[in-house]
């Protein structure tokens, strides 16, 4: 009660923290590294979440514990921190409630989209209206938030964190606390830290998340032997239009149209099955797939068949009326690309109408759902490059959502969202997980239940 | 069209009002779809609060209820007839001022040499302004703009139709959402207009011009029986005329600069504020009765009425038109794709 507290971070993680905070009593400065204008992090690119529910007024129905954690495991494979993660399925139940007791206003009925109206409830306007409506609550609570401050460097002593040196413009002061929670993202906004694992290449990844996240604080717990969690690899990464800009694309980046038709490389071959099933899950593993390509650059090719059954997209295609025209607007040898098309379309098995159940299944590279011929003109491409989201790789927490060094548990500092996402996720991704690991390790940091 | 195909991308404003719906129901958008989604946006910029993409801070650049409000005057403008009288668009607040400066001085030159100034205002009601003079100039009025209103909106009609059909029940709806103000309520969250402060103001605002407008309308109908009941009704309906316009153009003054287009704010304001004196001369009406202002007053008062119908054609006034069509053409496409 009525201790200083220090949050790191103005994303929804750090927010849910500091609101949790300040209504226990605490006394709380929130250090946002953006301007106003551009704050909330990866937060404002959000609009959805996922958590286990019994029928409710937000969702089409229930959606039981175990089968949000089995969704889990399928994209994941296994869970670095098995703790942590059920503590996050655990906690999101409460999650829907707390955020409309917070102000956030649920839509009634979701349309269109991905298929997610059973397991995902959608908040009005999305993540930019989440964050200025928890800016507004935290600015009632009497929080003192700082733009523009990023941490220069972490004083740490004794198992404890004893004060942050805060660089605001050419300033820099020290600030102490009893407690600091760091919910400052992942590093994604950061291309040399990128580059040590994609190296080259990381140039051609779009960044889809905020240009901020440069996982500064992050680097400084490491570096203080911060335990690390999760691959360093791996990030939610989806593929995107080539043409998006270098950083914050957010949601409007992504290409939806793969399971529609095929993918190929700069060399004009397959590489992958573009209709694995479950595709809203399958989804987020095609940016890592595009980056492992030559050059990280792909083309999804569809045919005209295909147009409206994918989320309309931001760029227009690419168009032709032959696929030899095709092949010139893309680059591409016109051979190779007629050859690769009509070998695809020769072997497609067709078992009823829907094309769910069309397969091509003679080819090194099988397809096996949604194998749609491509024969109608006119044809369209969309470039692909990697986009990604946020890193997964950060700091372990425990159940208490404290930090672990090397050297044992810092008492006196959590850590919340992107910047612990590597506890729960591995690879894949599940829409909505982000702001569900984000709200529930962000309340726990902020003294839920926890004290 | 480039903002709205990102928009088409993200659709998280979906929910907020019913351009969010109808941007769904199109995969590709053409020139016409987009006239259609101007008229549907009223411009509360809950959108443009909750988008992330914004000008100044990103690469896209957005700025949806300006570009809408854009298109929405080139609608006007294109559609309006006769074509004649297309430079009342074009400088609306000259013609605004100049035809109101016009209709008040000929109303008082009319009651100065037909009367005479000294014993106009000693002079009964209805010898100033005899019943049959009003009752025609009433209908004429009417008849104008209904005209030309039919004439404009046809013309619209026939840009944004796209051989679909309008049904019955879109009909229904598409009034309904109009008079009750449905696409004001933001899907539940209000109108955050002006910055993002308030909830209910423009909705407020807009409904007691709009139910004042109708309620003054229909007591001054019984005239020369404008006292009691009539008085009451007409003195409320002034009233939320006033307050209404003077909360629109509050809202209006308060919303950051640059957040609306320039010539969308130049149609909005001379009609806005041209109401907003028909409402203040409306108030004075009843309370007036009886005294020697009441004269001198209430043709001045009719004087910026008829302003306000000659020019409904040619101003802010074509609005509620283009909206409802608009709406009608949203609520039956809503319904057949929902049958499908």
């Amino acid at each position: 009660m009525g201790r200083n507290v220090i949050v790191v971070g103005g994303g929804n993680a750090a927010l849910c923290s500091a609101i949790e905070s300040s209504e226990r009593g605490d006394k709380v400065t929130l250090i946002e590294g953006s301007p106003q204008s551009s704050r909330g992090g990866n937060s404002k690119y959000t609009r959805d979440i996922r958590y286990a529910h019994d029928e409710d007024e937000f969702t089409s129905g229930s959606y039981p514990k175990d089968e949000l954690k089995e969704d889990l495991l399928a994209v994941s494979g296994s869970f670095d921190n098995r703790e942590v993660a059920n503590l996050v399925i655990d906690r999101s139940e409460e999650m829907a409630n707390w955020m409309q007791s917070h102000n956030i206003t649920f839509k009634k009925e979701i349309r269109g989209t991905l298929n997610l109206s059973r397991t995902n409830a959608f908040f009005m306007g999305g993540g930019k209206v989440l964050v200025d409506t928890y800016y507004e609550l935290i600015e009632k609570l009497g929080v003192r938030v700082l733009y523009n401050a990023t941490v220069s460097s972490i004083k740490i002593s004794k198992g404890a964190v004893r004060s942050l040196t805060i660089k605001n413009g050419h300033s820099e002061r020290e600030l102490e606390a009893d407690k600091y929670i760091f919910a400052s993202g992942g590093y994604e906004g950061n291309k040399d830290w990128l580059s040590q694992f994609w190296g080259e290449g990381t140039k051609n990844i779009k960044i889809r998340g905020s240009k901020f996240n440069t996982g500064i604080p992050l680097k400084q717990l490491i570096e203080h032997g911060a335990i690390l969690c999760g691959v360093e690899k791996a990030g939610h990464m989806v593929a995107v239009d080539s043409r998006s800009p270098e950083y914050d694309s957010g949601i409007v980046s992504r290409i939806d149209a793969i399971p529609w038709g095929i993918v190929i490389n700069k060399k004009g071959d397959r590489f992958y099955d573009e209709g694995e099933d479950i595709w809203p899950k399958r989804y987020a593993i095609w940016g890592r797939l595009v980056a492992e390509q030559e050059s990280q650059m792909c083309f999804v090719i569809i045919d005209n068949e295909a147009i409206g059954k994918f989320m309309p997209t931001a760029y227009p295609s690419m168009d032709a009326n032959s696929l030899e025209e095709l092949a010139a607007v893309v680059g591409q040898d016109p051979d190779k690309l007629v050859g690769l098309i009509s070998d695809f379309n020769r072997g497609i098995k067709k078992v009823n109408e829907d094309p769910f159940n069309w397969s091509q299944k003679e080819m090194r590279i099988p397809k096996s759902h949604w194998a749609m011929p491509i024969k109608t003109p006119p044809f369209h491409a969309y470039p692909l490059s990697p986009g990604l989201t946020f890193t997964y790789q950060g700091v372990r927490i425990n159940t208490t959502g404290r930090i672990i060094l090397k050297d044992g548990e810092l008492e006196n500092a959590f850590a919340a969202g992107e910047i612990a996402s590597g506890n729960v996720l591995r690879s894949g991704y599940l829409a909505g997980f982000g702001l569900t690991i984000g709200t529930t390790l962000g309340r726990l940091a902020g003294g839920w239940d926890n004290e | 069209m480039r903002q709205l195909s990102i928009c088409n991308a993200c659709r998280y404003c979906e929910g907020y009002c019913a351009v969010w719906d109808a941007i769904e129901f199109k995969s590709i958008l053409n020139e016409g779809d987009i006239y259609h989604l101007s008229n549907l946006c009223h411009d509360c910029r809950d959108c443009y609060y909750a988008c992330p993409y914004n000008e100044p801070e990103h690469d896209f650049k957005l700025n949806i209820p300006k570009v809408l409000g854009q298109v929405r005057v080139e609608t006007y403008k294109d559609n309006l007839k006769p074509r004649f009288f297309g430079f009342a668009l074009e400088k609306p607040i000259l013609v605004t001022a100049t035809s109101t400066i016009i209709a008040v001085a000929i109303s008082i030159a009319y009651a100065a040499f037909s009367f005479g100034v000294d014993s106009f205002s000693s002079l009964p009601m209805t010898t100033v302004i005899p019943v049959t003079l009003f009752k025609s100039a009433t209908i004429l009025v009417y008849l104008y703009t209904i005209t030309l209103w039919s004439w404009e909106g046809i013309a619209y009609w026939s840009k944004i139709n796209q051989k679909e059909h309008l049904s019955v029940s879109g009909l229904g709806k598409g009034i309904r959402d109009a008079i009750f103000h449905k696409n004001f309520l933001g899907g539940g969250e209000g109108c955050k207009v002006p910055n993002h402060n308030s909830r209910y103001m423009r909705v407020t605002m807009h409904s007691l011009v709009f139910f004042g407008f109708i309620t003054a309308l229909v007591s001054i109908s019984f005239y020369p029986d404008i006292t009691g009941y009539f008085a009451i009704a007409y003195l409320i309906g002034s009233i939320a005329v006033t307050l209404g316009t003077a909360g629109m153009i509050y809202i209006h003054l308060k919303e950051s600069k640059g957040s609306r287009s320039d010539v969308q704010s130049s149609i909005d304001y001379p009609f806005t504020i041209l109401l907003f004196f028909a409402g203040i001369t409306g108030i004075i009406v009843p309370v007036s009765f009886g005294t020697t202002l009441f004269n001198w007053n209430f043709i001045i008062h009719d004087a910026l009425i008829i302003v306000v119908f000659l020019l409904a054609p040619f101003s802010k006034f074509i609005h509620p038109v283009f909206r409802v069509i608009s709406l009608i053409k949203y609520n039956s496409d809503s319904l057949r794709l929902s049958q499908k």
